[in-house]
């Protein structure tokens, strides 16, 4: 379960001030699939980056299951990351140097797993996301959609209780974006894990179980998606 | 952490090998100077060890400079039977020649070889050698003499069997031994240097063989070079120093090995000191640019970090692949460095072997040698080197926010990093000028160089800062005279002055050297050349050794032959000169004995106007005065009408100083002393070269025929004026070539800066690139944007660069080089070097601009663009 209670961010740029979170409150349960939309530069991204503990918020707390962030150390918080939360991101963000299967490894890596069990669970990471036969390439190599399949794949590879996702399939054609939306949506229902997902889509979100739409730096209303999804799960399945 | 290691940075660098060579190649270059210069060191320090303190294995020493300690002394010392010494060794070295074998020469060691007891064999144990007999009865006669291995199998080689006897010459003196052993000299003996060319023989004969005195008391006419004393365990030293020095009186010093050492330390100190501060300096600007092209790489990771770091890296997971990186590149091209070194080294003793070989005794056979600790020292300094270069860059790395570092949002470390940085260049010219200002209470040397090390190294780091205000000064320049690409080229200039500050400070440092090196260069070299066609006058030069050996008292001859020269038809005047080094105010001076009266006229002859003070030279034969060098006067801090010691035979000698002239020989100071008091005072009356007048209304040509049929005769060797003087300024060209040899290493790290500030500019307007292409820029625009920061560099740092050459050249002239030498120069400006200099620098920047500016026209638009 992550929680935000009453989280403010602002980034100061020279002389000027920017309020990119203004008081947020926000709940995600365990097992949830939470989309978030909004217009570009409305604080989504900022979100995410607070949920993930890839930043601290200006006032307010964040919680990760029990842990408050704000509190924590910034080597805990790599720990943290490392362990329960995995990201995927619009632009893939794979490390060009490494072959696919080594990008998967690396969270295993950073946390000293020996090179040779980590590469392991790697595949069976990428087979779960049907990536095993590309598995020796280079990300140069692949297709957009293929990147994304490798950034879930690493984002799932330490078993996570939290999947964020920023615009995963925003530099995807529709097909594949259909194709990695399926993919995410099968795995807050596996484990027992929560999966956030930032998006412009009205489409996209309707995968989720709950959508947030925020504005501004505020939450602008919520809608309740169950069921509202399934016919777009059905129609590919 | 390997797999990791592995993963990310050597991947990298794999990929992105240009980056990683130039860090390499900067480390390599500075390891290079830094090996070259431990080794010369090293191998200078070494050579003058064994020449004046040759066979060091004694526990005390009675020595009293090159002329030596009377015999009576040692008969005196050995009846006082002084509790403590186990034994009291004479000892001779001196350079002979051996005409039976090609003529070539040896070192003698004349020691007490017969009446060695068991209790001595500690000593050979100490010198590691051994001795094998030779089957020759009539060594058994009587004048033995040892011959190191590889004399003998040379000697054998020419057809001499054992029982030939073995010639050894002095100046005149030919006299013939008896060989009786061969000695092997292992590579770890204190005497190894001399396992080329060792002569042994028992004391007294040797004292035979240099006898070349007829004073009236016979015992007075024999002289050893020291007395070596070896005392028992737990001996009291002081006492035993005392009680000798009292017998010895003021004829001789009573010295331990370590204050033996000292005085020949404090004449190379200084050689040393500039050879490290160059290497030093090498390994800063390496150092600079290190920092700079890791900056880079740190900078292209940037984003690579920052999902590393999203995926639970810690900072100090990241800052330690970022040093071990370093390291590891430091240790890449420290390993090429130390070869190149050993190359520069030995290139830089091949400039001066006849010279080495006459300053010192071994010098023949000295070479620069690398060894283990060297190699050790070089290898951990490249590796700190770069280390310390990264550390910003990681901890820059290390400290960003993983949030901005995925969103590619410009980085918030940096405010207080500026005030340290500006902190550090004021604290580092501060003390700089303090140490300056305060040199002289400092150690010697220490306050001058140190100083100007600090001072430069500030101006250095201090560079980024003086760049962003030269480039604002320039753009409204630039914005009025210049294209689009220009101005492009000079705001990015402004924009990032940090990353173009290293260059134009790197390139700014490599032309100043360069320009101080030939200011200097050329301050000496024509006043010297001017000098030296002053005082090179005489029509034929007569000495036997070389050239090098005829300007020291290594190779004398005998007295008399001045009376046969003179007798030559056409012959106008003899002058005869006797060098000798004696031991002054803690350092060697030269003295000149010289023919005094003789050499004024004949040089007037000559030449009516110039050298002033050699007037003064007719006042010297009648007594005990002398002309010393302006270097002298200035360095000892004396003038006309003072009274200065000097040590004699029998303890030290009062001259009066009669005038002050001008004289480069020597740069501790030179003392001229008319040769016939000299060979009085000092009771030495050999000559190491005779400069040789003819008659100006006789066929000249004739003559110098007549000296040369009459040197043949002699097996001595006769050279012209113009062959002298030839040499005499090859000898200086050769001493500037080595220095800039050196200078040529920092040109060259300088235009390695280059390149690597221009790829990394390259790389940071990567986006402003792209989006120049996107909204239509050519690619020969681009093209001509990226050379056009290149030269506006190249200017910058040559402009700063002369700058900062003038006022340094002036430093080294009138506060280093006075200090060191006390020789004064007018400071003259190198002008055609500098338009040479100049030249190179802006054109290599130009040509340097090249590499980056086709990978800019590379560059991908939409992905240059592409990110959010
Ligand atoms: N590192 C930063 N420094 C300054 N302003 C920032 C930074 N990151 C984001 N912002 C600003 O905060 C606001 C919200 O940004 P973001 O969360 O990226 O929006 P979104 O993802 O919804 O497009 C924007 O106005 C953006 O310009
Ligand atoms: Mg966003």
């Amino acid at each position: 379960m992550m929680r935000l209670v009453n989280v403010t961010k602002t980034y100061k740029q020279g002389s000027r001030t920017v309020n990119a979170v203004r008081g947020v409150d926000l709940t995600v349960p365990s097992g949830e699939f939470l989309a978030i939309m909004g217009p570009s530069g409305s604080g989504k991204s900022t979100l995410l980056h607070l949920l993930g503990a890839l930043d601290t918020p200006t006032t307010g707390d964040v919680i990760f299951q029990e842990h408050h962030l704000q509190k924590m150390t910034d080597r805990q918080r790599s720990l943290l990351r490392r362990t329960k939360i995995g990201f995927v991101f619009q632009f893939f963000n794979l490390l060009p140097t490494l072959k696919g299967v080594e990008n998967v490894a690396l969270p295993l890596l950073l946390a000293g797993t020996r090179r040779k069990t980590a590469l392991e669970k790697a595949r069976v990471s990428l087979d779960r996301v049907g990536m095993g036969h590309r598995a020796d390439h280079f990300p140069e190599e692949m297709s957009g959609g293929e990147m994304q399949r490798i950034a879930i794949a690493r984002a799932l590879v330490t078993e996570p209780t939290a999947i964020l996702c920023d615009e995963p399939t925003g530099n995807l054609d529709s097909k594949t974006s259909r194709e990695i939306l399926q993919l995410l949506r099968s795995l807050p229902e596996e484990g027992k894990c929560s999966l956030v997902m930032v998006t412009h889509d009205r489409k996209a979100a309707e995968y989720g179980d709950r959508l947030v739409f925020i504005q501004d730096g505020v939450i602008a209303h919520e809608e309740d998606l169950r069921g509202v999804g399934d016919h777009l799960i059905a129609a590919s399945a | 952490m390997f797999p990791l290691f592995r993963a990310l940075v050597l991947r990298y660098l794999w990929q992105r090998w240009d980056r990683g060579l130039l860090v390499a190649l900067s480390i390599s270059l500075g390891v290079a100077t830094l090996v070259s210069a431990q080794m010369l060191n090293k191998c200078v320090e070494l050579a003058a060890m064994d020449s004046t303190v040759p066979a060091d294995v004694a526990d005390l020493y009675i020595t009293n400079g090159e002329i030596g300690v009377p015999w009576s002394l040692v008969e005196e010392v050995k009846k006082a039977n002084i509790p403590g010494i186990k034994r009291a060794e004479p000892f001779i070295i001196e350079r002979v020649m051996l005409p039976e074998i090609n003529g070539r020469s040896g070192i003698l060691f004349g020691t007490s070889l017969t009446d060695r007891t068991p209790s001595d064999e500690a000593a050979a144990d100490k010198l590691k050698i051994s001795f094998q007999l030779v089957n020759n009865p009539l060594a058994l006669i009587g004048k033995p003499v040892a011959l190191s291995r590889r004399l003998y199998e040379d000697r054998k080689k020419l057809g001499k069997a054992d029982t030939d006897p073995v010639e050894v010459r002095y100046t005149n003196n030919v006299l013939k031994f008896n060989l009786i052993a061969v000695i092997d000299i292992p590579k770890d003996s204190p005497i190894a240097p001399f396992a080329d060319s060792l002569v042994a023989m028992d004391v007294k004969q040797a004292t035979v063989l240099l006898r070349h005195t007829d004073l009236p008391r016979a015992e007075d006419n024999d002289r050893v070079s020291r007395i070596d004393f070896f005392l028992e365990p737990g001996a009291d030293v002081h006492r035993i120093m005392d009680t000798l020095q009292q017998i010895a009186g003021i004829r001789s010093t009573v010295r331990t090995p370590e204050e033996n050492r000292k005085s020949t330390e404090e004449v190379i100190g200084g050689m040393k000191i500039v050879l490290n501060m160059c290497s030093l300096g090498s390994l800063i600007v390496g150092l600079f640019l290190v920092y700079n092209a890791l900056s880079v790489t740190v900078a292209e990771r940037r984003h690579d970090i920052g999902v590393m770091r999203s995926l639970g890296a810690t900072r100090t997971q990241i800052a330690s692949l970022f040093a071990i990186e370093a390291m590891t590149l430091g240790l890449i091209g420290a390993i090429p460095g130390i070869p190149l070194g050993v190359t520069l080294a030995n290139f830089a003793i091949d400039q001066f072997g006849e010279e080495f070989a006459s300053i010192f005794l071994n010098g023949d056979t000295a070479r620069p040698m690398l060894d283990r600790r060297t190699a050790i020292f070089a290898i951990v300094a490249g590796m700190i080197t770069s280390l310390l270069a990264a550390l910003v860059p990681a901890m820059q790395a290390a400290s960003d926010e993983p949030a901005d570092a995925v969103r590619r949002a410009p980085s918030n470390t940096g405010g207080i990093m500026r005030w340290v940085h500006r902190l550090a260049c004021v604290v580092l010219i501060v003390a700089g000028l303090f140490m300056v200002a305060y040199r002289e209470h400092l150690a010697t040397h220490q306050g001058s160089l140190f100083g100007m090390t600090f001072v430069l190294t500030g101006l250095f780091l201090a560079m980024p800062i003086l760049v962003a205000w030269m480039a604002r000064l320039l753009i409204p320049l630039c914005r009025v005279l210049l294209g689009v690409e220009s101005r492009l080229a000079a705001d990015n200039l402004l924009r990032a002055p940090g990353r173009t500050g290293v260059v134009i400070g790197a390139l700014a440092a490599g032309v100043s050297l360069m320009f101080q090196t030939a200011g200097v260069g050329k301050s000496h070299e024509v006043p010297i050349r001017q000098w030296l066609r002053q005082v090179i006058q005489a029509d034929a030069y007569v000495f036997w050794g070389n050239l090098a050996s005829a300007n020291s008292s290594m190779t004398p001859m005998d007295p008399k032959i001045a009376d046969d020269i003179r007798k030559i038809e056409g012959v106008d005047r003899v002058v005869g000169l006797r060098f000798y080094r004696p031991e002054f105010r803690g350092t060697f001076v030269m003295v000149i004995g010289i023919d005094a009266a003789d050499y004024r006229r004949a040089l007037r002859l000559r030449m009516p106007e110039g050298l002033p003070k050699l007037e003064k030279f007719e006042e010297l034969p009648t007594g005990n005065f002398v002309v010393v060098s302006e270097n002298f006067a200035e360095k000892w801090k004396v003038k006309e009408g003072d009274t200065i010691a000097i040590p004699g035979p029998h303890g030290p000698i009062d001259f009066i100083i009669k005038g002050v002239g001008k004289d480069y020989t020597w740069s501790q100071g030179t003392i001229f002393i008319d040769r016939t008091v000299f060979s009085r005072v000092f009771e030495d009356r050999l000559v190491d070269a005779y400069h040789v007048f003819f008659k100006l209304d006789q066929d000249r040509e004739a003559t110098y025929e007549r000296v040369r049929t009459y040197t043949d005769e002699h097996q001595l060797l006769v050279q012209n004026q113009a062959s002298v003087q030839l040499y005499l300024v090859g000898v200086v060209d050769r001493l500037f070539r080595v220095a800039y040899l050196q200078q040529v290493v920092v040109g060259i790290v300088a235009a390695l800066g280059v390149v690597t500030a221009l790829l990394i500019s390259v790389l940071q307007r990567r986006r402003e690139l792209g989006l120049l292409r996107a909204v239509g820029a050519t690619q020969l625009q681009i093209i001509k944007s990226v050379i056009a920061e290149a030269m506006l560099m190249g200017l910058l740092g040559t402009a700063l660069g002369f700058a900062m050459g003038l006022p340094m050249e002036w430093y080294l002239l009138n506060v280093v080089l006075l200090e060191e030498s006390g020789f004064r120069f007018d400071m003259l400006i190198p002008w055609e070097q500098a338009l040479g200099i100049g030249a190179v620098a802006i054109v290599t920047s130009t040509l340097a601009g090249l590499i980056p500016a086709i990978h800019a026209v590379r560059l991908n638009i939409t992905e240059a663009i592409a990110y959010e």
